[in-house]
């Protein structure tokens, strides 16, 4: 089982998105959705890193990219925006 | 914009312009080459009629311009010209007479001491060139000004066309930016699968959203009715995009005689969506109301972290067009953690 984590604001296109992506495969296990970059740093400072992050870049209070000026992620990141 | 040219600092009543001491000069030379030519024969005719001149001419284009400044006020001349013309025509003339007969009874009763008879006379000849030069004088000056702000008018028309199209090619960029177009049609496949009759909602709301566009194009000003209708739609869609960290009031009565210029109050709710943070703990707050003749957009301030980048067309675009529509500015206030735009109400006056 893969551990993905989803970080989008819109929370219908964060479904739509988990939706899409147990359609292509089951194996994959969505850990949690996150909608701002300071619920971001506050999930990575207490869980270990998933083994994918789903993140869109235009967050709800700024964008994705600070959360790679605070956390070290090592981590495939497959960045999904318009 | 007429008012403008009438204004009240080129009028000083004690202050005499070259033009008070020239044209009663020459009209007084042009009336006494027609009518008294022999007079210029005696060496005191002309030193006489310069004063003569002055002192009827000086009272009386003084009082002219004071009488045009006052009537501007109360009867301008955009709106009742034809009353305006006889007022002030009138008006000229009836001061005229007694500006005739006081200077006429001091130099030739009081000063010459002739006989009372000669002021009729005088004053019976003086009025017709009074009346004719009124009449002439009345029609140059105002057909100058007409002509300006005829000009001034045809000016203002043509940057308004322009900031007219400024606006509209921002907000039709905002509808057909994909970034909106593709989470619009995201939120709506979501949709499609949790609640069917919410997606068709969504997709007639959508269309509003465009249909209005569309409309509201070609018009300088929309009704309250018509815009509260777009701004329910338009906040219907962010609704279902941000659910409950959105909250949008929408307090605006279903008016058909008072608009706003289109597009702004859409503008003004979505550049809050777009500069705050929005989520459940912080929820975003829009408020629009009408008050004091003003329609108020606020929101809580929650700037968001990295800076967005605005280009400022929007706000700037709505200042500079109420600039033109409305002698009350558009207000941009920051206090309290709340950030709020004031919009004047326009009412349309029919002439």
């Amino acid at each position: 089982m893969y551990k993905a984590l989803i970080i989008e604001d819109e929370r219908p296109a964060a479904e739509h998105l988990q939706r899409l992506i147990n359609e292509v495969d089951i194996k994959i296990d969505i850990i949690s959705i996150i909608s701002s970059v300071d619920e971001a740093l506050v999930w990575f400072n207490n869980n270990p890193l998933p083994d994918l992050i789903f993140l869109d870049i235009q967050l709800s209070d700024g964008l994705s990219f600070e959360i790679f000026n605070h956390i070290n992620i090592t981590c495939p990141v497959i960045f999904t925006t318009a | 914009m007429l008012s403008d040219i009438y204004k009240k600092p080129d009028f000083k009543i004690f202050r005499i312009s070259w033009w008070n001491l020239i044209i009663p000069n020459v009209i007084g030379f042009i009336i006494a080459l027609l009518s008294y030519p022999q007079g210029f024969q005696s060496a005191s005719f002309i030193p006489f009629l310069v004063i003569y001149s002055l002192s009827i001419g000086i009272p009386f284009m003084k009082t002219y311009e004071y009488i045009e400044w006052k009537l501007e006020q109360f009867i301008p001349w955009l709106t009742k010209p034809n009353l305006r013309f006889f007022l002030t025509a009138f008006l000229e003339i009836t001061i005229g007479i007694l500006i005739l007969t006081a200077v006429n009874y001091f130099i030739f009763i009081v000063i010459q001491k002739q006989e009372i008879n000669i002021l009729f006379s005088k004053t019976s000849e003086g009025l017709k060139y009074l009346i004719i030069f009124t009449i002439i004088g009345t029609i140059l000056i105002n057909s100058s000004h007409f002509f300006k702000s005829w000009k001034q008018a045809a000016v203002n028309e043509e940057k308004l066309k322009r900031e007219k199209l400024a606006i509209e090619y921002e907000a039709l960029k905002n509808q057909v930016n994909p970034h909106f177009l593709f989470n619009s049609l995201t939120a709506l496949s979501s949709l499609v699968y949790k609640d069917q009759q919410k997606a068709v909602t969504f997709i007639r709301e959508f269309s509003n959203v465009f249909r209005y566009v569309l409309e509201s194009r070609e018009k300088e000003v929309v009704d309250f009715a018509t815009e509260k209708k777009l701004l329910q739609s338009v906040s219907y869609l962010n609704q279902i995009r941000y659910e409950d960290s959105l909250q949008i009031k929408i307090d605006l009565s279903d008016a058909t005689d008072k608009y706003v210029i289109p597009m702004a109050l859409q503008m003004l709710l979505e550049n809050a969506i777009k500069h705050n943070s929005i989520s459940v703990n912080k929820p975003l707050k829009v408020e629009i109301l009408e008050e004091d003749g003003y329609v108020v957009v606020k929101n809580n301030l929650q700037p968001k972290k990295s800076e967005i980048v605005s280009n400022k067309i929007g706000l700037e675009n709505i200042k500079s067009r109420y600039k033109y529509l409305s002698d009350k500015d558009v207000l941009v206030e920051n206090i309290n953690e709340e950030f709020v735009v004031k919009i004047p109400v326009l009412r349309i006056k029919h002439v």
